[in-house]
């Protein structure tokens, strides 16, 4: 399984409301499992097959560099920007950002402005946790899907 | 605490398409700012097109909190709260429909020369009548709501504008020398922005953008472009469906801009 298919089944793993997820493909099977204390359990391969496990897991296991891995073991939330436009910290010029490093933040919080002709968005959290990464700088342009902030979700 | 509407407009109207039938206008006397309270109320959970009407703003404010004058009685000082069922990234476009109701209005109302500039501004020979600013509150891909503020300048003389914005701002007064009505170009303004607002989410803004072009002078001109950083100069050359501004470089490539401000070259 390539790194991309294994993180777009740990995303439908994350949005989704079941424990585990199973899948086998060309004799290969993979099982991703949100109990326990590590999001990615690895993955169950047949012993005819022994090719197969060592090539899912590390990419995916190597992925999240040593700021991104939660103390607690669940995989960080990303912010990502739903339109392309320039990122604001704080309401106004001047003004306290929204949100800072480490600070606590609540589902529905608003952590950022994006702004894209001439119109202000307001992003929300969608996660409640830690901020362990603002990833943009101030008053910098954005791209559709570019992450954001990471959230150590509690 | 709001008041009675006093407005015609605020009996909801028949045959300007399904909007209007949901139309609510609460009008006060003073607020701090006709976009804070629409926020509130969408807040709340009003439903769409519930426009919030004040006769004095004491904070108006545009972009990035920039003071926007708004004294009693002059002008039109009024937001509507929106919920259009669009992604983020289209929803922009609301800010060009608002720009084209406006621009509606006034050449329907008075006899002057409106035109507009992108993204959103409604000027009259070189100078602004009308602001518009548009907040967003979205979660992921959904928009929760988005609340579009609208000044219109109707009544101020030279005077009433701080001597900063006198070269820059207009209103109808000035231009025509005649005082306008400021229920009537509300109750225009609203089922103007019922219709392009139904047009925009039914055609996309692709569909407004002939009218929007014909308004605007710019077009074919070659405009300088300046943004947080860089001024680049080229032919205006189009808008594309997202709304983007698209210059025709000097080099030949096409190249979009979603901010910065455009100017012609003289």
């Amino acid at each position: 399984m390539k790194l991309e298919q294994l993180k777009e089944l740990i995303r439908v793993l994350e949005e989704s409301g079941v424990e585990e997820i199973e899948v086998s493909s060309w004799g290969r099977r993979v099982r991703v499992s949100k109990s326990g204390n590590s999001y990615l359990h690895g993955a169950t391969v047949p012993a005819s097959l022994p090719e197969a496990a060592p090539a899912a897991v590390e990419p995916a296991a190597a992925e999240p560099g040593p700021a991104e891995t939660p103390k607690n073991g669940k995989q960080m939330k990303e912010i990502k920007s739903p339109m392309v436009g320039t990122f604001y910290r704080a309401p106004t010029p001047g003004a306290p950002p929204f949100v800072e490093m480490n600070a606590d933040i609540d589902v529905g919080q608003t952590v950022c402005i994006i702004e894209a002709m001439k119109l202000m968005n307001e992003i929300q959290s969608e996660a409640r946790g830690r901020v362990a990464r603002i990833l943009v700088e101030n008053a910098k342009p954005v791209q559709y899907g570019q992450t954001l902030f990471l959230i150590e979700p509690y | 605490m709001p008041i009675e509407p006093d407005l015609p407009g605020g009996v909801p109207e028949r045959g300007t398409g399904a909007a209007s039938s949901g139309r609510r206008v609460l009008t006060f006397e003073r607020v701090d700012s006709t976009n804070e309270v629409a926020w509130r109320e969408a807040e709340r959970g009003v439903p769409e097109w519930t426009w919030v009407s004040a006769d004095e703003q004491t904070g108006g404010r545009g972009r990035l909190s920039r003071r926007w004058h708004s004294p009693a009685g002059l002008g039109v000082w009024t937001s509507v709260v929106l919920r259009p069922g669009v992604t983020p990234s289209v929803a922009p476009g609301i800010t060009m429909c608002a720009s084209l109701a406006v621009a509606r209005t006034l050449r329907k109302l008075h006899p002057m020369s409106v035109s507009l500039k992108w993204p959103n501004d409604v000027m009259v020979k070189g100078r602004k009548i009308c602001g518009i600013l548009t907040e967003m509150k979205a979660s992921g891909e959904r928009v929760e709501f988005v609340v579009c503020g609208i000044g219109i300048n109707l009544n101020q003389a030279a005077e009433d504008f701080p001597a900063e914005l006198r070269d820059a701002a207009t209103s109808v007064f000035l231009e025509t020398g005649h005082k306008a009505d400021k229920a009537e170009a509300l109750a225009e303004l609203m089922p103007q922005m019922e219709r392009v607002y139904a047009v925009f989410l039914s055609n996309g803004l692709q569909a407004l953008m002939g009218e929007w072009r014909s308004m605007c002078p710019l077009f074919g001109k070659i405009v300088r472009m300046k943004t947080r950083g860089e001024t680049v100069e080229g032919v205006f050359h189009d808008i594309d469906a997202s709304g983007a501004l698209v210059l025709r470089l000097e080099s030949g490539v096409h190249r979009s801009f979603l901010a910065g401000d455009v100017e012609p070259v003289s």
